[in-house]
């Protein structure tokens, strides 16, 4: 796709072409925000790191080898920024909001319906919503990309920066924090236990 | 199958990462298992209604405005010309107590994940009061650093027994992981080890 026609940009932005170097940015620019955006569900905090992703990127030009594509190292910085920038909040906010699923979910609307009627899909999505905004930064982030912008593990890792295994373990113990928190919502199989 | 191999099978499932084999020996399991049927049926649900979700999207404006932020961002730096780093470049002067520290240091670092070692180094660019930026950057920087720093965690490595699963391969691209798996503390005495032996 155009990330090959992006090669001759890479090697100007390289070399020094400033011009270069934004008009990649430009293409990128959306994509990128909507990665952030979608990890911090704050557009203020998706401003503010998407600026500083590309600035990162901009200013580290010479480590990029070119082992991935550009879109992908763009991609990752901005991930790498993101998860620290999430793991600070957190810290700030010293709460300890990781507990491998034990606790019940609370917050608004927690309580309002019986549980285990199930429920209808969009209350049920509000719900998943809220537990993933309690994932430990690191599944968070990997359910983002590989659920709501639907990469394939492999992508995945590329932008993690770590292997595919890594993915599908962080996948698998995602789902099992959120199961965990969201078991009093979920109908119930028929043929269960 | 093991119930906790299956569990791990039904969420690769879901993404799509299941080959021939490993999807029929995970149906041999569910035929047999109604606990993990019910899980599975549950992460279905889950599936399901996040997918059921409209994607973000942010409004036009504020991304034309995110842009021209942008823009505007990089024709400043690049006016300013001397991209420079602000952090003193750090040369290495390999100490005993950094090496003991290192070697420490990589125990913990064994026991995360270890990154595709072909990936490209991806410096890690905290927020820049965080204190890991100035090793980030400088091991980004300095071929020499980061290739002492390397094989000092490379070394420990092996001495973790991971000599075989090592061999041969570069650890450059770790680098940034390998900060990132230590704790604040090791991050400090790391730096005041570094700043020890190193002339700015
Ligand atoms: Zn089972």
């Amino acid at each position: 796709m155009e990330e090959t026609a992006d090669d001759a940009l890479v090697e100007r932005a390289q070399a020094g072409d400033a011009n270069a170097f934004a008009e990649l940015a430009g293409r990128l620019h959306e994509r990128v925000y909507h990665t952030i955006l979608g990890m911090t569900r704050s557009p203020e905090d998706a401003d503010d790191l998407t600026q500083d992703a590309f600035m990162a990127a901009y200013r580290s030009l010479k480590s990029f080898r070119r082992k991935s594509s550009f879109y992908t190292w763009v991609h990752r910085i901005a991930v790498n920024l993101t998860l620290n920038h999430l793991k600070k909040k957190d810290r700030e906010r010293g709460r300890t909001p990781y507990d491998d699923g034990k606790a019940v979910l609370d917050g608004p609307g927690a309580a309002a319906s019986a549980p285990g009627n199930g429920e209808t899909g969009r209350e049920l999505a509000a719900r998943l919503e809220a537990a993933i905004g309690q994932l430990k930064p690191v599944y968070k982030a990997a359910f983002n990309l590989v659920v709501y912008e639907g990469m394939s593990h492999a992508r995945a890792a590329e932008v993690l920066g770590c292997s595919e295994k890594t993915v599908s373990w962080r996948m698998h113990k995602a789902r099992k924090m959120l199961q965990a928190r969201l078991q009093p919502y979920l109908t119930e199989a028929r043929d269960a236990m | 199958m093991r119930c906790d191999k299956a569990e791990r099978l039904i969420s690769d499932g879901l993404d799509g990462a299941l080959g021939d084999s490993r999807r029929e020996r995970l149906d041999a399991h569910l035929a047999a298992c109604p606990r993990c049927r019910a899980y599975a049926d549950s992460l279905a649900q889950m599936q399901t209604a996040a997918k059921s979700v409209a994607p973000l999207s942010p409004e036009p404006e504020r991304m034309a405005r995110s842009l021209a932020r942008l823009q505007a961002g990089l024709r400043g730096a690049a006016a300013e010309k001397t991209v420079s780093v602000p952090f003193a470049r750090l040369r290495w002067a390999p100490a005993g107590a950094l090496a003991a520290l290192l070697v420490a240091a990589a125990g913990l670092y064994f026991a995360f994940l270890r990154p595709s070692p072909t990936a490209d180094f991806v410096p890690y660019f905290y927020s820049y009061s965080d204190s890991r930026s100035g090793l980030a950057i400088a091991l980004a920087e300095d071929e020499a650093l980061a290739s002492a720093f390397d094989s000092a965690i490379g070394e420990a490595l092996i001495e973790n027994g991971a000599s075989a699963v090592l061999a041969g391969e570069p650890l450059r691209a770790d680098a940034g992981r390998f900060l990132d798996s230590l704790t604040d503390d090791e991050i400090l005495l790391l730096e005041s080890a570094i700043q020890d032996g190193v002339s700015l």
